[in-house]
C-alpha cells in the first residue's frame, strides 16, 4: 500500500514535469503570416528568402520609396545630427578626421511598391556628405532595428535584405558617379556593392512627402553583399577607419579596423596581412615576400583593384584616406580580398587622385608603395591598366552606359527642389556634368595609353 | 505500477527529443520551458535595521538542461522605517547566449532600487514592493545596439502562518514593467521556507512566469520553474 502511494506520487511528480516540459512548435508560413502586419507576406518581408536583387536593385527603372516619420521621431532624428555634426572628434571636412559619433536610429514608416514596412530603422550616414548645406542628405535603412518594441516586425526584411544604404549623391551632379564606378568596378571583377536609383520622399510628420531627391542605393557589405559575391559570409569581414588603415608602420592599430562580422573573435588575419607586407625579406628576397605576402593578402585582386582606382581617378580612399574599403577574408580564397566602398568622387579630375604610375605615394602608404616598387607586381598592374581601358571603360562601352542612365534618371534629376538638391544649376548642370563624364572617360583612356601603351 | 512509471517517462524524453528536432528552415517558436535556479547566500545582520546579503545563483533552460546564467549579487536592505523596506542590489551577470550568429557568454551589469512595506493581516502577513532596475550589457555600446533596459516591477506578497507547522507557504504575484514600452511579464510564485536554526534557511518555490508581448501574438512563453535557495544568516555582535 505504501509503495503504491509513493509510485502514484512519482507518477503525479512525472506527469506534472511532462506538463511543464519545454515545448517549442513550428508555424507554417501561414501561421507566421498571420501574426505579422497587413502587409507582411513572406515573400517582401520575411527573412526566410534570399535577398531579391531582381526587385531591389532592378537597374532599368527609378523606384520610388516613402517613409513617413512621427513629428517627434523627425526632430528628434535633426537634434540627434546637429549632436553628431557638433560632437567631439573633429567636424567633417577633407582632412581625415571625421565625427567619431555615428548617427542613431529612428523608426518610421515605409512605403515601396504600394506596400508598407513598419518601424523601420532610417538613420543618417556619411562623414563630409553630412555637412551638406541642404537636406539632401544619405541614408540608412535597417528594416528590424525596432524589433524589441515592435515584436510584431521581429526579423523584418526588405526583399531579404535586413539593411541598405542611400547615397546622396554628394558633390556629384551627375548623380550617376555613384552607381556607374560600383557597376565599372564589378564589371572588371572588382567586388563592389550592386546599386540602383531610387527617389526618396519623406513625410516628417506634417501629412505631407517632401520629395528629397534621387538616390542611389547600395546594398550593406556585411548584410547581403559577401554571400551574393563571395558565396560565405563566415569569414572575417572589417571596415577599416583612421590612421591604422594605411597598413603604415607609423600608427598601425588593430582597433582601426572594426570587424563586421565575428566580432568576439580575433584580428589575426590583418596581423599576418601586415607582418608579411612589412617583413624584411621584402628587400632581403623579394620572392619570399611575395610569397609571404600573397598567402595572406589577394595581391592581384588588389593590383587589379589599383588599375580601375586609378584610372577612374577615385581619390576619395587608401593612398589619400584611410577609409572607404571593406577587407574580407574569403573561406574560399583563404586570404584577405579588397572591397570599394562610397564612390561618389570618382570618375572626375582631381588634384588629389592617385597617379596612373603611383610614383607620389610614400611608404606610409605601404600597400600601394610597396608593391608598385616590385618589378612583378608593377607589370601586373600595367597590364590590368591596359586592359581596363581597352574594354571595361572603353569609350564605346561608357558613352552608351552614360547616355542610358542620363535618360533614365533626368525626370528624377529635373524634379530635384531647391533645399534637398546638390545641383547647382538645375537640370542643367546635371546635363553639363553627364557631359564631364564623357571627357573623364577620353582623357583617362588616352592617360592610360600613355602609360600603358 | 513499474510498467506505467516506465511509460510515462518514456513520453517525457520522447517530448524534450522531440521538441527540440524541427527543420531549420520554419520558424519555430519556444512557447513553453522548465527551468531550475538555484542559489547560496550569506546575510550579514548588521543590526536589526541593516541587513547585506552575498549570493550566488546559477539558472538552468532548456529543460534544465543547458546553463542560461549565473550571477553574483550583493543586496542591502534597511527595514528601519515602521514597516517600510528599502533596499538596493548590484547584479553582475554571465548569461549563455546560444542564439543568433554570435552566441557565448555575455556580461551583463543589473542595479535596482527597492521599495517596499510590510503588515499582518490576521494569520498572513502581507508584502508589496515595487523595484526599479537598470540592466545593461557590458563591452557593447549603444550605437553597437545594446540599449539598458529600465523596468519597475510591482510585486504583491503573502504568507500564512499555519500554527505548529514550519513551512508555513508563501504566495506572490509580480508584473514586469519595461518602462516606455509596457507590460512583458507576469510571474506567480508559490514555495515555502524552512529554517535549520543555525544553520541558516533553505527555500524551495514554483514559479510561473508568462510572457505579456511575446514576438508572436498567439504563442505567448511560459516558463516554469522550481528554485532552491541556501541562505546562511549570522549576525555582527554588538556591545548593547
Amino acid at each position: 500500500m505504501t509503495n503504491n502511494k509513493i509510485n502514484i506520487g512519482i507518477a503525479i511528480a512525472i506527469l506534472a514535469l511532462t506538463f511543464s516540459c519545454r515545448k517549442v512548435i513550428t508555424l507554417s508560413e501561414e501561421q507566421e503570416n498571420g501574426q505579422r502586419p497587413a502587409d507582411w507576406t513572406t515573400e517582401t518581408h520575411s527573412n526566410n528568402v534570399e535577398p531579391n536583387y531582381g526587385v531591389v536593385f532592378e537597374e532599368n527603372k527609378v523606384h520610388k520609396i516613402h517613409i513617413v516619420f512621427t513629428s517627434e521621431e523627425w526632430a528628434a532624428m535633426q537634434a540627434d545630427l546637429s549632436d553628431v555634426l557638433g560632437g567631439s572628434g573633429g567636424g567633417p571636412g577633407g582632412g581625415g578626421t571625421f565625427s567619431d559619433q555615428t548617427p542613431l536610429y529612428f523608426a518610421a514608416d515605409f512605403y515601396y511598391d504600394d506596400k508598407q514596412w513598419y518601424n523601420v530603422g532610417v538613420r543618417y550616414k556619411g562623414n563630409s556628405s553630412l555637412t551638406a548645406t541642404n537636406g539632401k542628405l544619405p541614408l540608412r535603412f535597417k528594416f528590424d532595428k525596432f524589433e524589441d518594441e515592435y515584436p510584431e516586425i521581429n526579423n523584418q526584411r526588405f526583399f531579404g535584405f535586413k539593411e541598405l544604404a542611400m547615397s546622396s549623391a554628394f558633390k556629384d551632379e551627375s548623380l550617376m558617379r555613384e552607381k556607374s564606378a560600383c557597376d565599372i568596378f564589378r564589371s572588371f571583377g572588382v567586388p563592389a556593392t550592386r546599386t540602383a536609383f531610387y527617389e526618396i520622399y519623406i513625410d516628417k510628420g506634417t501629412g505631407s512627402y517632401q520629395y528629397f531627391g534621387l538616390y542611389t542605393m547600395n546594398e550593406v557589405v556585411f548584410d547581403s553583399f559577401l554571400k551574393d559575391y563571395f558565396g560565405s559570409e563566415t569569414g572575417n569581414c572589417y571596415k577599416p577607419d583612421g590612421d591604422g588603415a594605411k597598413f603604415s608602420t607609423s600608427g598601425f592599430d588593430l582597433n582601426d579596423f572594426e570587424k563586421k562580422t565575428n566580432e568576439t573573435s580575433g584580428r589575426d588575419d590583418i596581423t599576418a596581412m601586415y607582418t608579411a607586407l612589412h617583413a624584411n625579406t621584402r628587400t632581403s628576397n623579394p620572392t619570399l615576400w611575395k610569397a609571404g605576402l600573397e598567402a595572406t593578402f589577394d595581391v592581384d585582386g588588389f593590383l587589379k583593384y589599383l588599375a580601375v582606382n586609378n584610372t577612374i581617378q577615385n581619390w576619395d580612399t587608401y593612398g589619400v584616406m584611410t577609409h572607404n574599403y571593406y577587407l574580407y577574408n574569403d573561406p574560399v580564397m583563404g586570404k584577405l580580398r579588397w572591397i570599394v566602398w562610397d564612390n561618389n568622387e570618382a570618375l572626375s579630375d582631381n588634384r588629389r587622385a592617385i597617379p596612373l604610375a603611383m610614383n607620389t605615394t610614400s611608404s606610409d602608404w605601404p600597400l600601394i608603395n610597396f608593391l608598385i616598387n616590385d618589378a612583378g607586381y608593377e607589370t601586373t598592374y600595367k597590364a590590368y591598366v591596359k586592359s581596363f581601358a581597352n574594354s571595361t571603360f572603353a569609350a564605346s562601352r561608357m558613352s552608351p552606359i552614360y547616355s542610358a542612365q542620363q535618360s533614365l534618371i533626368s525626370t528624377s534629376v529635373g524634379n530635384e527642389v531647391n533645399g534637398y538638391t546638390h545641383l547647382t544649376g538645375g537640370i542643367g548642370s546635371f546635363n553639363t556634368a553627364v557631359s564631364g563624364l564623357n571627357t573623364h572617360n577620353s582623357s583617362r583612356v588616352s592617360a592610360t595609353n600613355i602609360y600603358a601603351p | 505500477m513499474n510498467k506505467t512509471y516506465k511509460s510515462i517517462l518514456s513520453v517525457v524524453i520522447f517530448s524534450a527529443i522531440f521538441s527540440s528536432s524541427f527543420s531549420q528552415n520554419q520558424t519555430e517558436i519556444e512557447v513553453r520551458d522548465l527551468e531550475t535556479w538555484t542559489s547560496a547566500g550569506v546575510t550579514m545582520k548588521l543590526n536589526k535595521d541593516w541587513k547585506f546579503t552575498l549570493s550566488e545563483q546559477l539558472r538552468l533552460k532548456t529543460n534544465s538542461t543547458i546553463v542560461d546564467n549565473y550571477f553574483t549579487e550583493l543586496e542591502a536592505k534597511y527595514s528601519g522605517l515602521k514597516g517600510f523596506e528599502l533596499g538596493v542590489g548590484l547584479r553582475y551577470i554571465k548569461n549563455n547566449d546560444n542564439q543568433g550568429k554570435i552566441q557565448g557568454y555575455e556580461s551583463h551589469f543589473r542595479y535596482n532600487l527597492d521599495l517596499g512595506y510590510k503588515h499582518k493581516l490576521g494569520d498572513f502577513k502581507m508584502g508589496y514592493r515595487v523595484r526599479f532596475q537598470n540592466k545593461n550589457e557590458l563591452g557593447v555600446s549603444e550605437l553597437e545596439g545594446d540599449e539598458a533596459i529600465n523596468k519597475l516591477r510591482i510585486k504583491l506578497g503573502t504568507e500564512y502562518n499555519i500554527k505548529g507547522w514550519k513551512l508555513d507557504p508563501k504566495a506572490s504575484v509580480e508584473m514586469f514593467n519595461v518602462l516606455g514600452t509596457g507590460f512583458d511579464k507576469l510571474r506567480l510564485t508559490v514555495g515555502t521556507s524552512y529554517g535549520l536554526k543555525k544553520y541558516g534557511d533553505i527555500s524551495l518555490f514554483y514559479r510561473m512566469e508568462r510572457e505579456l508581448m511575446p514576438t508572436y501574438v498567439d504563442y505567448p512563453k511560459t516558463t516554469n520553474i522550481i528554485g532552491l535557495n541556501y541562505t546562511y544568516t549570522f549576525k555582527i555582535k554588538t556591545n548593547d
